[in-house]
This record gives C-alpha cells, sequence and structure tokens, in this order.
C-alpha cells in the first residue's frame, strides 16, 4: 500500500490555492481526498509524478473555486435566508410605521420611509439578488438578477417619493423600474426557454 | 452510471445511510464505499460530496473528528444524535418517494 512523503504531502498541498479554496476545513478535507487518489493509483502500478499530473489536471483553479463556491452556498443558505426574512420584516414594519405616522401627521415620518425604503432595497432586495445569483452559475441569467433588481429598487423609491409627494420624480422612478422589471422578466423567460431548448 | 441530477436529490439520505451503517467514515471513504455498494452504478463526486457534509454539519447532523493518518491529518465523519434520527427519518422520506414514483413511472412494454 503507497504511502506519501512528507515531502510529496507538502507537493499536493500547493495543488489547492488558499485563494481558491476559502475554508480551512475543506483544505483539510480536499488534502485527504487528492492524496487517497494518488495512492489510488499508485497502488495501480503509477509513479507520484504520473498520478500527481492526473490529480492536478482534476483539481484545477475553476474546478476548485466551484466546489468553494457550492460549499459556501449550501453552509450559507440556511443563515441567508433567514437575514433575508429578518431585513424583509424589518423594512416593511419601518415603511408601514411611517405610513401611519404620515396619515396622522408625525413629526419624523419621512425619515422613518426613507430608512426603511433604504433598508428595503440595501437589504431585502439586495440580499435576495445576491441569493439568486450565488446559486447560479449561468452568467446570462445572473444579468437579469442585477436587472430585476435596480427595477424593483426603481419601483420602491417611485412608491417613497409618492408618499414624500415628489409626484414628478415619482412617476419617473415607477416608470423606469417597471420597464426594467418587464424587460429583466422577458429576458429571464428567454433565456430559461434557450437554455431548455 | 446515473445521472448526476437524480444523485443530487438523494445525496443526503445516501450520506446518512452510510455513516449510520459504518460510523465514523472520512470523505474518501465515504466515495468509495457508495460506489462499491452499488456497483459503480451511483459516483459521489467530491464536487458534491464535501459540500454536503460541511453543510450536515453545520445542521448539527454529523461532527468531525480529526485523526493524525500517516504523514498527514484526516477528517473523519460521524453521525450525531439528531443525524442518527434524521438518518431514519430521510430514509423512510426516500422509500416513501420511491414508491410514489413508481406509480406514475412505470416499465415500459416492448
Amino acid at each position: 500500500m503507497a504511502e506519501l512523503t512528507i515531502h510529496q504531502i507538502t507537493m499536493v498541498k500547493y495543488l489547492i490555492d488558499p485563494n481558491k479554496i476559502s475554508t480551512k476545513e475543506l483544505q483539510l478535507d480536499l488534502l485527504d481526498h487528492i492524496c487517497c487518489d494518488i495512492e489510488n493509483l499508485m497502488n495501480k502500478g503509477h509513479d507520484f509524478d504520473y498520478a500527481y499530473k492526473v490529480c492536478a489536471n482534476t483539481y484545477h483553479g475553476s474546478y476548485l473555486q466551484q466546489l468553494d463556491k457550492a460549499t459556501q452556498f449550501l453552509t450559507n443558505n440556511n443563515t441567508m435566508k433567514t437575514k433575508t426574512i429578518i431585513l424583509g420584516v424589518s423594512a416593511f414594519s419601518l415603511s408601514t410605521l411611517a405610513y401611519v405616522g404620515k396619515m396622522l401627521d408625525l413629526a419624523g415620518s419621512n425619515e422613518v420611509l426613507v430608512i426603511g425604503t433604504a433598508l428595503f432595497i440595501f437589504g431585502f432586495l439586495l440580499s435576495i439578488t445576491l441569493n439568486f445569483t450565488r446559486s447560479l452559475d449561468v452568467s446570462l441569467i445572473k444579468n437579469t438578477g442585477w436587472l430585476g433588481f435596480l427595477g424593483a429598487s426603481g419601483i420602491s423609491i417611485g412608491l417613497m417619493l409618492s408618499l414624500l409627494k415628489y409626484y414628478v420624480a415619482a412617476y419617473f422612478s415607477f416608470g423606469a423600474g417597471g420597464l426594467l422589471l418587464v424587460i429583466s422578466f422577458y429576458l429571464l423567460a428567454t433565456r430559461v426557454k434557450m437554455l431548455i431548448s | 452510471m446515473f445521472n448526476k441530477d437524480l444523485i443530487r436529490g438523494t445525496l443526503k439520505p445516501i450520506i446518512l445511510s452510510v455513516l449510520k451503517d459504518r460510523g465514523c467514515l472520512y470523505g474518501y471513504e465515504i466515495n468509495k464505499l457508495v460506489s462499491e455498494l452499488t456497483t459503480n452504478q451511483i459516483q459521489l463526486t467530491d464536487g458534491a460530496l464535501y459540500p454536503m457534509l460541511h453543510r450536515l454539519e453545520k445542521d448539527g447532523l454529523v461532527t468531525t473528528e480529526i485523526k493524525n493518518v500517516g504523514n498527514r491529518t484526516r477528517k473523519y465523519y460521524k453521525l450525531t444524535q439528531t443525524g442518527n434520527t434524521e438518518s431514519s427519518k430521510k430514509v423512510d422520506e426516500l422509500m416513501e418517494f420511491i414508491k410514489t414514483i413508481s406509480l406514475i413511472v412505470k416499465p415500459q412494454k416492448i
């Protein structure tokens, strides 16, 4: 049974670029996995140099990067979901509070409305968009996510401006946001259709 | 060998099951064991296995232990108490799913 020497293990370590694999835990898993792969090939009669080359071809930079991304996505998914829900509820509560405040002519309602809208855009919407784009490998679809983010942000700003009684700016924002949203949905639908076919 | 998409949906019960049967295993060993048990019909890629193992660890279903083996360190995975319960649940769920699917998908008669 082949067993790698310390020098050979050090060589394998060079394959696992710490810039590509962000956690020490995953680096440790992969180091052992690649070493096992190499030992397996050596047990079949190949020498270390050949086995090393085979593994170097398999565990190249972009493969490792993909593996790291998949691990990050799976491990952070629940945390991201919880954060997104908290951000959404906070933004909704603040905006509702501001709306009621404005109805009752309470001081500071406008400021609360701006904070609520900002939280909605840069917290909730951004978080949803990041979740969406991180879960996909197809850059064409990823771009539609960002377009949708801009569209939804435009509509949110429009809603805020209309409540602040800046009607012209609000209509402009609604129009631009709505247009971007429609374009993003259209592109998403056509690109998904294109990928399926 | 089965399609990756089919394996992806059953990865969690597969890992939990082998860990339940064998106790303490390292990543490469899980890969090898699954291949052997399924006569190479199911081959887990490390790109699917490690993200799932890390997820299971984060969810508290598996725990890890680091041991020195030869000239390197190795991470062993084993089920926690919660993982043990979850494993039975996932296997039951999968069996139920297979039964349900077989109601729709039937072997074609030639």
